[in-house]
């Protein structure tokens, strides 16, 4: 009996010791060589890995029906932001790779008429969720936000890797449809869907406004700085001094600050307010990240305003509250900011809970999805785009 | 025919059933991976794997990856370790004893 006990009390204890060794340094077989992530100049090896399976989709037409046809089982939107965050990404990359860029610009315009083909032929709804037809628009042109935000920041990232003309009178039409519809509302936002403003909506459609007025030789800054302080007295938690993700067309308050919408916001402001966009990052990690056994994550909403899981934090895992969707963002901003710590433990939680694939140097992340890969591609390769942006700018100052 | 020593039941916690549980939960693990049921972890992005299958199913098989991926990257190496470790354990008190049998 004696021998037993010993054996079960030696059994357990060397479990605990052993435990208690090993999850701490866990992550260290987790964790990125950065180098293959983040690369100053040129296209780091991931990245090209990550392009590759995207590449992939785009030139395979049951390849691409399948995938797309997956995601819109599940949420239109994402059909329509994995265009986007693609788009953004070959961008980005044919500032890297100039060598590229004619085959980069080919894909760009590829997915660019498509998008524009099918939104012309299927109409307002196409990408949008089905609960976008049970209300009317505020605004009078009745538009969303969401589609006219992306399409114009997709044409003005192409125009801005190389003019094409015929995309210029494209950009110019939904700048002048956003100022418009922006303008309606008191609180200088746009409609995402019927009476329904986003704030990520709205910062990618500023973010596409001061690329067509580098573009254009136009000039939207009082409009801008109009919208800042609009957004900073009226849409802002006051507990977190982060700004709100939802609200009505009349500046009512909808969701408080959350993950899949302030990561972005940040980026997007980044060309707007830099100082702004900065304190807003600096307040969502301190409200949103967090980091576990050297595992990097982002929560969806602060400790101060619990949400309901939904389509846009995805499944939220307890305790932690660790969110996909704001985690999938929290890579954009991170990368934005040269948050090379962040980063580096968002990496290393995307090699243990991403489940990777790579087959034919092609990457992609079982646990993700086409969006969630062209994000995290988009991720690895932003800064040239910004950067050529800001230097324009300067020149012509 | 004998079964292999992870197959049999070992006393529990002893240095041989901890390397055992290891041992199963390795080939567990190594066994849904090969099946490929790693494509069914998409539910984590609120996306079906396969638009064919039910999605029940999908779910299960996606379910059963992860638990047993963390069982074989957190447990088994811990589980591993801790027999190594009682292992040892146990030869120092047996040595201990002897060592004190001699004395007496």
């Amino acid at each position: 009996m004696a021998k037993t006990i010993r054996r079960v009390l030696v059994g357990l204890g060397s479990l605990l010791i052993a435990a208690a060794c090993w999850l701490p340094l866990s992550h260290f077989f987790f964790q990125p060589r950065m180098t293959d992530y983040v690369a100053a100049h040129g296209i780091p090896a991931k990245a090209r890995q990550l392009a590759a399976r995207q590449l992939e989709i785009w030139s395979d037409p049951g390849l691409k029906a399948q995938e797309l046809a997956r995601m819109r089982s599940s949420n239109a939107e994402w059909d329509f932001m994995s265009r986007t965050f693609f788009v953004l990404a070959l961008a980005n990359m044919g500032f890297r790779d100039p060598a590229a860029k004619s085959r980069y610009l080919a894909i760009i315009d590829t997915i660019l008429d498509e998008t524009l083909k099918l939104e012309k032929e299927k109409g307002l709804y196409h990408f949008l969720m089905d609960y976008a037809k049970s209300g009317s628009f505020k605004s009078s042109a009745k538009r969303s936000l969401f589609q006219d935000g992306e399409i114009a920041l997709m044409l003005g990232m192409r125009r801005l890797l190389e003019e094409k003309e015929a995309y210029k009178p494209l950009l110019h039409e939904r700048v002048e449809q956003m100022l418009s519809c922006m303008r309606e509302s008191p609180v200088l936002c746009g409609e995402s869907y019927p009476d329904e403003g986003w704030m990520f909506c709205n910062s990618v459609a500023l973010a596409a406004i001061r690329i067509a007025d580098l573009l254009d030789h136009e000039d939207h800054s009082e409009f801008f700085a109009q919208w800042i302080s609009t957004a900073q007295k009226r849409l802002t938690d006051p507990k977190t001094g982060l700004l709100i993700s939802s609200f009505l067309f009349d500046g009512t308050h909808g969701d408080g600050p959350e993950g899949s919408s302030i990561w972005m916001t940040a980026h997007c402001l980044q060309l707007i307010d830099p100082a702004f966009a900065e304190d807003q990052y600096r307040r969502a990690k301190k409200e949103l990240a967090g980091r576990f056994l050297g595992f990097g994550y982002a929560r969806e909403w602060p400790k101060s305003w619990p949400g309901q899981m939904d389509v846009d934090s995805g499944p939220v895992i307890p305790l932690f509250e660790i969110s996909a969707g704001s985690s999938g963002l929290a890579f954009v901003a991170a990368g934005a900011f040269g948050d090379r710590e962040y980063l580096k433990s968002l990496l290393t939680s995307l090699n243990f809970g991403g489940f990777p694939i790579l087959q034919k140097n092609r990457l992609r992340y079982a646990a993700s999805n086409p969006v969630g890969d062209a994000v995290l591609l988009y991720a690895l390769v932003l800064g040239p785009a910004w950067d050529e942006i800001n230097k324009r700018m300067e020149d012509r100052k | 025919m004998r079964l292999p020593f992870f197959f049999r039941r070992q006393p529990l916690l002893s240095p041989t059933d901890l390397l055992a549980r290891a041992f199963v939960v390795s080939l567990a693990f190594g066994v849904v991976h090969l099946l490929g049921w790693r494509e069914y972890t998409s539910f984590l992005s609120g996306t079906l794997a396969s638009n064919s299958m039910p999605s029940f199913y999908a779910l299960f098989m996606g379910l059963t990856y992860i638990v047993l991926f963390l069982a074989f990257t957190l447990l088994a190496p811990a589980l591993f370790f801790a027999a190594l470790l009682a292992r040892g354990l146990n030869l120092l008190f047996s040595q201990s004893r002897k060592h004190k049998g001699g004395a007496s």
